[in-house]
């Protein structure tokens, strides 16, 4: 059972007791800021069971206007309490209070009185609280709040609070967590951010009746242990770091939080950030400079966006999220440019926005997918400064290189643009096109007189391939994993396959001892090739017997552990992705068991690491 | 001449007032740093009154406030040698009063809102009427809401059959209210005192005449209500 209390000072003492009230005195010294009146209300009221609440309008008529709304307004602090029966104890009428301050619209809701304190007694038989089912009927919908002052000069430290506070709610529900900066607690306690967050609340129930929410949804959060991230962005402070800290778990965050409108205009610090660390994931704001930048129409002229461009030049396979209140179309199509633009694109929320607490998770969820698929497509940096780094030198001066380069190119675009099977599919060939290449301008089978190897039949026309310059490791690696020196017999009408030729080249024009590459090498050629040419499931088995002994081979090195270059933790991690996605198939033939790597690999960015890592082995090798 | 002290953008100050079209009765200073305060303090010494925002910092170093502790402590002792008025961006709607001559706080854009009232009255009146400031075009009805609230309370308990009684009502309150309501209430307050004393008037009829006439100011803008 609930009890009255009153709101007023010690003449209502004698009242109070009367009624079997509780009398609670006004501050001693009256709050100059929402964020006052909110501390006193959640102190004075937040444990109490409230039947109706009377106030001493006469006494103080903005105390006690402005207490009400903030009341009405308190869904998540006063639960129930914020639904009491408010009774104003005033000798004025309501026509002629209605204009004393904006918190006078109180008067036109449900659930609030206004009576003389000789009247009261009788009055409180017929007062009723405000239904939980009426709030927005009854209530909100009549009222309006507007923003506070300090966000008439400056309308970005107002939203970026909002957005900040908007993230935290959809990541972790109503609970405010007990280490939220001052910053955004405050500004939870103003005002108009409790209007906005009771506008776009999806359940008012839940608010009320807390204890009684079961299935809460677990927290929209990333996993990102060992993860580094740079947070760009003026309005860090405002609470984006700490909400992002929430959102991230386990990740490092690291942020550049200067107010420019000039990316020239950045500290030196900054500057080298950007440019020599390596992060996963880059968040970044379009308008550094805040309200500088309100006026700007032209996307390339944001501070963001020649951030954006300097992070992209350095290396296209950066993943970058723009992270801005902006939601202009032409921004988005800007920003969004598949040649050069950013990898994602969160909308701050900013509380003219009014979005609803399902559309900010849904946006949250979409947040959440970007990122991890810009996590999962950081392997693109490494196929970028790959490319751009390798072939400075030789440049111009190789026309294999040439190729290669320009192959690569292609490569690049098509995987940083995959998202589909098929998609992915092309980026695989486009990267395997390069060994292409290099047995093109290697290897000779015919003439002799060419500076390239040379693949030549012995007289019995039943021996290894190239005798005279097969290089002894091949053998020893070859010895390592038994059999598969079978696969380089050729019969007398047999042309050499692209195995064999890249084999030589790697052997014994590069010199190299095999690590394992050759292997690798030969999965990839037969998934490009069913790609390629897809088999009849007749043809599929010859194709698959005439592997079966390399197979075999990767079978014995018992699932690659004693191998060398599957001990490499990268690769190690592919295989481990493509076992667990169950690619990597187990078959008896002949009595003999083998593995093969499904070509569904190369439906998938993990088809196009393989590729490149056994690529940049071959390329890297050269002189 | 009244000075205005304030650091935020022209534009925002442009939406509620043109203050060059005050220039002769309004000097805005957008930027000062101490060195500047000893031309200041002559000029500011013969100023009719002060308005300064809460976050004005020094020109020359924007983590200081010289300037405004100068401003508000030196040259105004807080309203006691020059009229005061500290404007900022808290956000509660009502002016908070320290006496007559020293508005300790009110929100930066009811100080802009409230200001071209205050200038027209000072230009055509030449003097300084922080009412206005405080509560703008609606000082009036605000005051008179006040100032009846505090006449009322003194009889919320009586049944409002109760013959009122003089002594329970008089004070400076019903001074104040009685002097806001004129002319249109066509008596003063020695009149309605007498009336009172020959118990002609019951709480009740005393509260709805008081009603009436608060309704007025909320209508009008001013009392229309005669007290008989």
């Amino acid at each position: 059972m609930g009890r009255i209390h009153i709101l007023g000072d010690d003449s209502l003492k004698s009242f109070s007791d009367s009624l079997n009230g509780k009398l609670i005195g006004f501050p001693y010294v009256r709050p100059t800021s929402h964020k006052d009146i909110h501390d006193f209300m959640v102190s004075n009221l937040s444990d109490e069971d409230i039947d109706v609440l009377i106030l001493d309008l006469e006494k103080d008529v903005y105390f006690c206007l402005d207490l009400a709304m903030h009341l009405r307004l308190s869904l998540d602090n006063l639960h129930l309490n914020s639904l009491c029966p408010l009774v104003f104890i005033s000798e004025l009428e309501i026509d002629s209070l209605l204009r004393v301050s904006n918190s006078a619209q109180i008067f036109l809701t449900e659930g609030v009185y206004v009576m003389p304190a000789s009247e009261i007694r009788q009055g409180l038989r017929n007062v009723h609280p405000l239904k939980a089912e009426d709030y927005y009927s009854g209530f909100l919908s009549k009222v309006t709040i507007a923003p506070p002052s300090y966000s008439e000069n400056d309308p970005h430290g107002l939203a970026n609070q909002w957005g900040a506070c908007v993230m935290l709610r959809s990541i972790l529900g109503d609970d405010t967590p007990n280490d939220i900066p001052e910053k955004l607690a405050t500004s939870k306690k103003e005002l108009y951010f409790k209007y906005i967050l009771a506008c776009t609340v999806d359940d008012v129930q839940a608010l009320l009746f807390p204890s009684k929410v079961v299935n809460a949804q677990p927290p929209l959060t990333v996993d990102a242990k060992g993860i580094r991230i740079l947070l760009v962005d003026d309005m860090a402070a405002e609470g984006w770091l700490y909400s992002l800290n929430k959102f991230f778990v386990g990740a490092d965050i690291d942020v550049i939080d200067e107010k420019v409108t000039r990316f020239d205009n950045l500290s030196q610090d900054s500057k080298r950030k950007l440019r020599d660390n390596d992060y996963d994931l880059y968040l970044l704001d379009l308008r550094l400079g805040g309200i500088q930048e309100e006026r700007i129409y032209d996307t390339n002229a944001f501070s963001g966006k020649e951030v954006l461009d300097y992070i992209k030049a350095i290396n296209r396979g950066r993943q970058v999220i723009m992270f801005t209140a902006s939601n202009k179309a032409w921004n988005f199509k800007t920003l969004l440019d598949p040649s050069s633009g950013a990898n994602g694109y969160y909308i701050k929320e900013s509380p003219s926005y009014k979005f609803s607490e399902s559309f900010s998770k849904k946006s949250i969820q979409a947040l959440r997918e970007e990122v991890y698929n810009c996590f999962e497509r950081n392997y693109l940096k490494d196929i970028y400064s790959f490319k751009e780094e390798y072939f400075v030198g030789v440049e111009g001066s190789n026309r294999m290189f040439d190729e290669c380069r320009f192959q690569l190119d292609m490569a690049f675009d098509l995987a940083d643009k995959a998202s589909s099977e098929g998609q992915y599919r092309y980026a695989f060939i486009s990267v395997f096109q390069s060994f292409e290449i290099i047995s093109k301008h290697l290897v000779d089978v015919q003439n002799s007189e060419t500076r390239k190897i040379m693949l030549m039949r012995s007289p019995d026309e039943m021996t290894v391939f190239h005798v005279r310059a097969i290089h002894p490791d091949l053998f020893n690696w070859l010895l390592y994993v038994q059999d598969a020196a079978v696969e380089f017999e050729r019969k007398p009408n047999q042309s050499f396959s692209q195995f064999d030729k890249l084999a030589a080249v790697y052997l014994q024009y590069l010199n190299k001892r095999d690590d394992g590459v050759l292997l690798l090498l030969n999965q990839l050629i037969q998934i490009r090739n069913r790609i390629m040419h897809p088999l009849s499931e007749t043809e599929q088995l010859e194709e698959d017997g005439r592997c079966r002994l390399v197979n075999g081979a990767l079978y014995k090195a018992k699932y690659f552990n004693r191998v060398p270059l599957f001990q490499d933790e990268h690769v190690a991690s592919l295989m481990t992705q493509i076992i667990e996605a169950g690619l990597l198939k187990e078959r008896t033939r002949d009595k003999k068991k083998e593995l093969v790597i499904d070509k569904a690999v190369a439906n998938s960015k993990t088809g196009i690491q393989l590729v490149f890592v056994c690529l940049k082995r071959f390329i890297s090798s050269f002189e | 001449m009244v000075y205005l002290f304030d650091d935020t953008s022209e534009e925002y100050t442009r939406k509620y007032v043109n203050l060059l079209e005050y220039s002769h009765v309004l000097s805005y200073i957008h930027r000062a740093k101490p060195s500047d305060m000893q031309f200041y303090q002559d000029e500011l010494k013969k100023a009719d009154c002060i308005f300064i925002h809460r976050s004005f910092t020094d020109s020359n170093n924007p983590e200081r406030n010289e300037v405004f502790d100068q401003v508000v402590y030196d040259i105004s002792d807080l309203g006691e040698k020059i009229p005061l008025v500290v404007f900022s961006d808290g956000d509660r709607e009502i002016a908070e009063f320290k006496g007559d001559s020293f508005i300790r706080q009110i929100k930066k854009s009811k100080f802009y809102e409230h200001l071209k009232s205050f200038l027209e009255d000072y230009r055509s009146t030449k003097t300084i009427n922080l009412k206005i400031l405080g509560y703008g075009d609606k000082s009036d009805y605000l005051l008179a809401v006040s100032e009846a609230n505090a006449i009322l309370s003194k009889i919320r308990f009586n049944s409002s059959e109760d013959v009122l009684l003089p002594e329970i009502i008089a004070g400076q309150e019903l001074v104040s209210f009685v002097s806001r309501c004129q002319p249109g209430i066509g008596c003063t307050y020695s009149d309605i005192i007498s009336d009172i004393q020959k118990g002609k008037i019951t709480i009740g009829r005393f509260r709805e005449i008081v009603n009436l006439i608060v309704k007025s100011f909320n209508n009008y803008g001013k009392n229309t209500h005669p007290w008989r």
